[in-house]
């Protein structure tokens, strides 16, 4: 069934308050965060509310409770990415959080010196600075796929100029500046038959299309709960089984360990391994009634109402006169980057701002890919599935204004 | 404040016409301006002669904001003091605090007196300020108080 934005609006608070102070709201900052329905705030402010206690120790009803909801919510994950066995989703704070802990296991326990790291351009700084890292560390070198100006990629080309030494694939599933969607299936295929790891950033893809781990068959998928509707500083990693337990962890403490003597220890199980100390319960928390809330929705339903809304949007941004768009106009997400020849995307983001409507500006921790497609920086609407048709037509008005007050 | 007034008229011409944008043929000292996050760039450079500015100009990529502010800075230091300058710098960031100036103040501010709407848009003040933070560098570096590498940012 087709989603209906006035109705899903009823669910979420921001748009109630908005809708109370009478405020112009439009919101398309989806990229950087998505707004949080009533869902996933209850079930966070439930945790603290009415079953406040640590996992895994506490003996008693409390912790009971909050043990089992917490592995719920684990469990809710592995049906949202189709995940064999929950253990293999470890909780983390963020995808940077869980890139950083990949980026250092390999760095330590995997890559060697005169190891490639193949990358895309396009990474978000969380899938390129953790990489420069574990190169420096390990002797590895970074190399870098060559893309089009839209931000697409030969897939086939990927593998006729494949570095035998290449260790580790990493790249984005989906881009948060051009909005470009690869093909994780194919790429992580290509890097298994050449003998490398395939690390994915999902950050952007896993709150717009159906991701099915399973299928897509990557060593390491990582994601954020905030920008599929869940909280913040909650994360989660995903590893193949027999990776997870080839790999020692690089943090120690707490509920990570079996057994503790003076000079060594015996760690735990996974997913526990992973997670030192006590996790961000409520976030964890939180994320499951987040991925819970998406699947009831329908991710393809999801999918399909923001497709046909991207496709709008560049549709009426690129007849706006002296606008481009960075980024390729079909099998994309609602992340769409432009400029306009005269204005910088600053100014367009405060003047947008003024009325009412919220977009970024700037390199979107992107810096490389701006020097890719030859920009400084571009400003960027992201839509979402609570946006509108009628939100992309105010922006397109927006923008002509924009363009008289700044005297172009 | 409404748009208008904010992205007022003076702001835009200096935006689109920036008065001493370009290269000075014997500058002895510049200073890079960078905000990596928005993607503002600017190298102000000047011919310092006994103290005095005697020449000064900038060039770069930036907003509206941070264009029409540096060339609004430069128009007022050329042929002055580094105290008189350093005093407007102290008047604009009070200015762009939001904080009272006297009439006296806003004059000696010249055209930047006119960026008096940044103070209402938080997360613009930094690009107003680039162009002075790279002056306060330049300063300091003229009094040996700076390392000549340094590169500002106001992020």
């Amino acid at each position: 069934m087709a989603l209906d934005p006035a109705l899903i609006r009823k669910s979420y608070p921001i748009y109630r308050h908005f809708a109370g102070t009478g405020e112009t709201f439009i919101y398309l900052d989806n990229a950087a965060t998505t707004q949080k329905p009533d869902s996933v705030i209850d079930a966070e402010l439930a945790y603290y509310r009415e079953f406040c206690a640590n996992v895994h120790r506490s003996p008693h009803k409390l912790g009971e409770e909050a043990t089992n909801c917490f592995e719920l919510a684990r469990a809710s994950i592995a049906k949202f990415l189709n995940i064999d066995d929950p253990s293999q989703a470890i909780f983390t704070s963020s995808t940077t959080g869980s890139i950083n802990i990949v980026a250092n296991i390999l760095a330590g326990q995997y890559l060697k010196p005169g190891d490639v790291i193949l990358l895309t351009p396009s990474e978000h700084h969380s899938n390129l600075v953790p990489w420069q890292m574990a190169a420096a560390r390990s002797g590895a070198t970074l190399e870098f796929i060559d893309i089009f100006p839209d931000g697409t990629f030969d897939y086939d080309q990927v593998g006729r100029n494949w570095n035998p030494r290449t260790k580790v694939l990493a790249f984005q599933h989906a881009s948060n500046v051009t909005g470009a969607i690869h093909d994780v299936e194919t790429l992580s295929g290509l890097a298994r038959h050449n003998g490398a790891l395939s690390v994915i950033d999902g950050a952007q893809a896993v709150a717009h299309l159906p991701v099915d781990l399973n299928a897509l068959d990557c060593d390491f998928y990582a994601f954020s709960g905030h920008k599929c509707v869940g909280p913040t500083g909650i994360g989660v990693l995903y590893g193949k089984r027999e990776l997870l337990e080839r790999f020692t962890p690089v943090f120690g403490g707490g509920e990570m360990i079996l057994r503790v003597q003076r000079q060594s220890s015996t760690y735990n199980a996974l997913p526990y391994k992973f997670e030192p100390g006590t996790p961000n319960i409520a976030g964890a928390i939180g994320l499951g009634a987040a991925v819970e809330y998406l699947m009831g929705l329908g991710m393809s339903e999801i999918a399909s109402y923001v497709d046909a809304l991207a496709e709008y949007a560049c549709q009426r941004l690129s007849k706006v006169d002296r606008v481009t768009i960075a980024g390729p106009l079909t099998n994309r997400t609602g992340a769409i980057s432009f400029n306009i020849n005269g204005c910088h995307p600053h100014d367009i983001a405060s003047i947008l701002d003024h009325r009412g409507i919220a977009i970024r500006a700037g390199v979107h921790c992107a810096e490389p890919l701006m020097e890719a497609l030859g920009v400084a920086s571009t400003a960027r609407a992201s839509f979402y599935f609570y946006n509108t048709r009628d939100e992309v037509d105010q922006l397109v008005s927006a923008l002509e204004n924009t363009k008289e007050i700044l005297g172009q | 404040m409404s748009l208008e007034s904010i992205f007022n008229e003076l702001l835009i011409d200096h935006s689109k016409f920036p008065r001493h944008y370009g290269h000075i043929g014997n500058s002895n000292i510049s200073v890079e301006g960078n905000n990596v996050m928005c993607g503002d760039q600017i190298v102000l450079s000047a011919r310092v002669v006994d103290g005095k500015i005697d020449k000064i100009a900038f060039t770069g990529k930036a907003c509206a904001i941070c264009t029409a502010s540096s060339s609004m800075f430069c128009d007022n230091a050329e042929g002055q003091t580094l105290d008189h300058i350093e005093h407007a710098r102290s008047i604009f960031q009070k200015y762009l605090r939001s904080e009272p100036i006297s009439d006296e103040d806003k004059k000696f501010l010249g055209d930047a007196a006119a960026l008096e709407g940044v103070s209402k848009l938080p997360s613009r003040v930094k690009c107003a300020s680039l162009v002075y933070e790279a002056w306060n560098i330049m300063r300091k570096r003229l009094l040996d108080e700076a390392p000549p590498t340094a590169v500002v940012t106001t992020e």
